[in-house]
């Protein structure tokens, strides 16, 4: 993966195919995201939380890659593995991320905010040897968070102008 | 650059930094960056100040707007000796800042 391009995230929040990456049918009716570059299978695409797998928790499917118009398509990795974003862990945030919060403007209020009604991205937490992630975009400042998908760590607090 | 262009830099300012340090620092979105080298010397300077660096943000400059790619993930327990706590974070930064320190266009913020 290269660092310096926009695999680990995608700015564009629309369901329309971007340059960069690919986007995928969904029968349930959401996006579905391209897959991470970390997993080798091409560059990152935008998702939403998906509705289906309850309120909190965004999903997708690595294996089942789903395709225009509905069909599935193996994507060249052997093993099914379901990736989940978990809520993000508010109990436990890190005196850093504590400190970010302050001077960037955030509560916890609003990293829930923006984990429950925000748009979403897959991103990846390059500290933990490229773990998924993802990026919650908070809808009333525009602000980003990034959670660890697996462990519900915040990563990261955003401030204004701030790119991914 | 002066310091009450940005707001998020108190910690930065009661270092007390020189200006030869002061000087590379890049500015984005209101907050101070530094390429590695300096950004080594600023954790320096944490710790002869008795500071403890509670993590490190990895970014570039993009279009004058900072790109966040990681984030230190050391942990701080505050309830550890002081000087052992300061010690150990200025450890656990130079080790994150050594890590991305080849990339091109990185830059460290606290």
């Amino acid at each position: 993966m290269q660092l310096d391009d926009e695999s680990t995230s995608n700015p564009c929040p629309s369901n329309s195919g971007t340059s960069d990456g690919p986007n995928y049918g969904n029968p349930l009716g959401t996006t579905v995201a391209a897959l991470g570059a970390s997993l080798g299978i091409g560059d990152g695409g935008s998702y939403k939380n998906n509705p289906g797998f309850g309120e909190s928790v965004a999903a997708w499917t690595v294996a089942g890659l789903l395709i225009p118009g509905g069909g599935e398509e193996k994507a060249g990795v052997e093993a099914a593995e379901e990736l989940v974003a978990v809520a993000p862990d508010l109990e436990n945030l890190s005196n850093h991320i504590l400190n970010s919060m302050t001077k960037r403007g955030w509560s916890t209020d609003e990293i829930r905010d923006a984990f429950e009604n925000g748009e979403s991205y897959p991103a990846t937490d390059l500290t933990n040897g490229g773990t998924a992630a993802t990026r919650y975009v908070n809808p009333t400042t525009g602000k980003s968070v990034v959670i660890n998908n697996t462990t519900g760590g915040v990563i990261h607090v955003g401030g204004p102008g701030f790119k991914y | 650059m002066s310091a009450d262009q940005d707001s998020s830099t108190d910690l930065i300012l009661e270092l007390d930094l020189p200006e030869a340090i002061v000087s590379k620092a890049v500015v984005l979105a209101g907050e101070w960056a530094w390429p590695s080298p300096y950004a080594e010397e600023v954790v320096m300077r944490f710790q002869t100040a008795g500071k403890v660096v509670s993590g490190v943000e990895l970014w570039q400059n993009q279009d004058g707007s900072p790109k966040w790619l990681a984030t230190s993930n050391y942990s701080v327990d505050l309830s550890d000796e002081h000087e052992m706590l300061v010690s150990a974070s200025a450890r656990d930064a130079l080790e994150f800042i050594a890590r991305f320190r080849d990339l091109p266009g990185a830059l460290f913020n606290f």
